[in-house]
């Protein structure tokens, strides 16, 4: 059964606007750590004074300062995910997917002491402010897996592509920072190479595993919303009713959709490829809670028709451009001549 | 007139970086092996207590401090 | 307020820290350190007073007024201050504070307890090198005489650190007894203020506390009938190389050092040079060594020269200064702690280009950048161990400067093979 993620409306605009900036967030983030793992290497050539470098990395954290506070902005805004003040704050207990929600918590926190501490670098001292900067290095990683695991996106193209630029551009900073240096910073060079070399292997394996499947949105702990009014079509008369659910394909081509109908929410409903030896339709199946009331073959397309009993229904898909190709979140409208019960 | 400052520099934490040279030569000079050669003698200039307050603020090591210091006797 | 005494019970002059019963009877109990000097007495203000009236300066290297250290403690104290007897004697050529805690420990141990009580310290803590460790036992014992109900004195407590050359300075004592390595640590508060664990702390070489020992029982008056008026008092000198009978002699300030090289039955052959202070002093031509004065102000003043803390390491006839000094230059630059950029890497350029100049294998511009990288690392250090090297080496290069032209045009120098100059011993490689 999927579990299906529903208001009373479709996700508003807030909702794709913070995985937008989370992922910009990220971006940047990357970026200002690259240049921190770069500084002392002169990157910028020898025509350049080194302080530039230095400067860079400082504005770009900035930056990131910045849209790490829109990306939270957004999302306690939104009130698609009823993610609140409390959830950004504390890395335990929310209610929307909250290990990985929390983790995001915990790197956001994290680069916040570390500009806190580096604003107040006289009061803070050099010890302090060292050991919260080498912290920065743990809130990266950590904003990475965030972003894979919250994400509605993680199969999106888009965003695989952002997530392995980021992580080679840190791979490839860390590989020509760990070459040189002298005997002394061996053992500690050493040890960065493993731990990075471990974080690529397990999070590669996670990522695998995890948000890369199609079900990781349940697994993720993506909570089922109560509508906030819910009617059941029984009553004669049509209906017309947005549906919101997912698609699924499989490795040779076979399609599933899984939709419910935000109206009416006990009513949900399914497409699935024609089987190829046996059937040449795709065949639609309407249940009300567990009881199915018909399943029937239907016309191919973005828009199917299909007969159920007496009812003459019209399932539109939205999207599904984009949808059929990576997979994931889509979602749609039911018309009908009569109700379905 | 604003107090006069001096700019001193940690040894131990100063790893070399060079950046001070960079931001307040009128301070700094780096020595043979791309260290700091500092001036620490009082400074009531404000252009160059500026320059050295960037230079405090950018250097990674964190091993440049600007204390207070006796003005310049005339 | 002077306070008169009678006749001093041992001291003679130039016998007056090592008088008593001979070394071969081992340290000297209690006892008899107490009945033939008389008890203790205890410490106070007035015993600050005493010692700026006596003029008694340090005996570990730096002659800096004791009475001024000790009031700059006491004023920070607070009743949490910390007394440290400076045992490590990190010069390799140096062994007086060895001598005198071996054999009259108490006199040491008198003057930590006068300053504990002085400055309103709560701990006494003797800081040791594991180099000395024969010394381990005599010492204990001694310390242990103290414990009692009938002495209520604080309690002495032993650190041991690595033997290193610079484990004795003072903010890398400090660093170790606050729980990190021996090596310097830059602060802008001096230890008087903040010591260990941030507290009060009175760093003392044992030799001065010995002698506050002595002012203590018997006045800042009678301290100054030995010395100048600048330099009053005697001091523990380490004789070794080129005399007939190295070893630790108790020396009147302000003589010549040829009287004291006669005391020492002499040299074997006409010295070429002697290095004067140890390895952070400066070496002096031998044809000015007789009339060189020992005192510490004059040989500042008038021959850039520093006493320190009292060796003379003596050249043979056919001994070469710039061939000895550079062996100590090497020697210092391994024992750098390494934390501060112009000092490693100023004396290891320093140590190498000195090892051809003293092959009598230089490359052009050798001598060139010995002279600048001199004026290059001097003060750029968290601590004074990069101006101590290059000092030596400056002074080697100023005294021996027409033997220096040999080796710069490649001319063979005997001194390579010359046996009778102390070689510094192998770096250390630990830090606690």
């Amino acid at each position: 059964m999927f579990l299906v993620v529903a208001s009373s409306t479709e996700p508003s605009w807030l909702w794709y606007a913070t995985r937008g900036l989370g992922a910009a967030t990220l971006i940047v983030l990357t970026c200002t750590v690259v240049l921190g793992i770069v500084t002392a290497t002169r990157w910028m050539g020898r025509a350049t004074p080194g302080f530039v470098a230095a400067d860079l990395h400082r504005n770009l954290s900035l930056l990131a300062l910045l849209l790490l506070t829109a990306h939270i902005a957004t999302t306690v805004l939104d009130p698609f995910a009823h993610i609140s003040v409390r959830d950004v704050l504390i890395p335990v207990g929310a209610s929307y997917r909250p290990i990985w929600l929390g983790l995001g918590v915990v790197a956001s926190e994290i680069m916040v002491a570390v500009i806190v501490t580096s604003l107040l670098r006289d009061r803070v001292g050099p010890r302090l402010w060292r050991i919260v900067h080498w912290a920065a290095y743990g809130s990266w990683p950590i904003a990475v897996v965030h972003g894979l695991g919250t994400g509605s996106d993680a199969r999106a193209p888009w965003l695989i592509g952002v997530v392995t630029a980021c992580v080679s551009a840190v791979i490839l900073a860390l590989l020509s920072r760990i070459g040189e240096g002298q005997r002394s910073t061996l053992p500690i060079r050493a040890g960065a190479a493993v731990v990075a070399t471990l974080f690529v292997v397990i999070g590669g394996q996670w990522a695998i595993n995890g948000p890369f499947q199609a079900n990781w949105s349940a697994r993720a702990g993506t909570p089922v919303l109560k509508t906030v009014k819910s009617v059941a079509h029984v009553g004669p008369g049509g209906f017309s009713d947005p549906l919101v659910g997912v698609m699924v394909r499989d490795a040779s081509g076979n399609v599933a959709i899984s939709m419910r109908d935000t109206i009416d929410t006990a009513l949900t409903i399914t497409v699935r490829s024609p089987n190829p030896n046996i059937e040449t339709l795709p065949v639609v199946s309407i249940a009300r809670g567990t009881k199915v009331l018909c399943t029937v073959p239907a016309t191919a397309g973005t828009t199917l028709y299909a007969v159920c009993g007496k009812t003459r229904l019209t399932i539109t898909l939205y999207g599904t451009a984009t949808a059929v190709k990576s997979g994931g979140n889509i979602t749609g409208r039911l018309d009908t001549t009569g109700p379905l019960a | 007139m604003s107090q006069a400052r001096k700019l001193l520099v940690n040894p131990t934490q100063c790893d070399g970086y060079g950046f001070c040279a960079e931001i307040v030569p009128e301070l700094i000079t780096l020595d043979d092996w791309g260290f700091p050669i500092v001036d620490s003698r009082p400074i009531s200039d404000d252009g160059v207590i500026g320059l050295a307050k960037r230079a405090v603020a950018t250097c990674p090591r964190l091993a440049l401090l600007l204390e207070e210091a006796e003005p310049k006797q005339a | 307020m002077p306070v008169a005494v009678s006749e001093p019970a041992g001291p003679a002059v130039g016998h007056r820290l090592l008088s008593g019963p001979p070394f071969t009877a081992g340290y000297e109990r209690i006892d008899d350190h107490e009945r033939r000097l008389g008890p203790r007495p205890p410490g106070n203000a007035e015993l600050i007073g005493r010692l700026e009236r006596s003029g008694l300066s340090g005996r570990g290297g730096a002659w800096f007024p004791t009475s001024r250290k000790w009031a700059a403690v006491r004023q920070a104290s607070q009743g949490r201050a910390v007394v440290v007897i400076n045992g490590s004697e990190g010069e390799p050529l140096s062994s007086k504070d060895r001598t005198l805690l071996l054999y009259r420990p108490h006199l040491v141990f008198d003057g930590a307890l006068l300053a504990a009580e002085a400055l309103g310290a709560t701990d006494v803590i003797l800081y040791l090198s594991r180099a000395q460790r024969g010394a381990d036992r005599p010492i204990e014992q001694a310390i242990a005489e103290r414990v009692g109900p009938a002495r209520p004195e604080l309690p002495i407590r032993i650190v041991k650190t690595a033997h290193r050359y610079i484990a004795g300075e003072a903010t890398a004592l400090v660093n170790r007894l606050s729980g990190g390595p021996s090596k310097p640590r830059f602060s802008l508060y001096r230890t008087a203020e903040r010591g260990v664990d941030d507290r009060p702390t009175l760093v003392q070489n044992a030799e001065t506390l010995a002698h506050v020992a002595m002012i203590a029982r018997y006045g800042s008056d009678w301290f100054r009938k030995l010395g100048t008026q600048g330099a009053p008092g005697s001091t523990l000198m380490t004789l070794c190389g080129n005399v007939r009978r190295p070893g630790v002699y108790e020396v009147n300030l302000g003589v010549p050092l040829g009287k004291v090289l006669q005391a020492a039955g002499g040299t074997f052959t006409p010295p070429a040079g002697a290095l004067i202070g140890g390895y952070f002093g400066s070496w002096v031509p031998g044809a000015a060594l007789a009339g060189l004065p020992v005192e510490p102000n004059l040989l500042r003043d008038q021959y850039h020269a520093a006493l320190g803390c009292g060796i003379v390491a003596v050249l043979p006839q056919d001994g070469c200064g710039i061939v000895e000094s550079t062996r100590i230059l090497s020697y210092l630059a391994a024992e750098s702690a390494a934390q501060c950029g112009p000092c490693v890497n100023g004396l290891n350029a320093l140590a190498e280009t000195m090892e051809r100049v003293s092959a009598s294998q230089p490359k052009p511009g050798d001598i060139e950048n010995v002279v600048r990288w001199i004026g290059m690392v001097r003060n750029r250090g968290a601590c004074h161990h990069p101006d101590g090297a290059v000092g030596q080496l400056a002074s080697a290069l100023e005294a021996f400067r027409d033997h220096l032209s040999d080796h710069l045009y490649g001319r063979r120098c005997r001194g390579t093979e010359s046996q009778g100059f102390p070689s510094p011993p192998l770096p250390g490689d630990r830090w606690r």
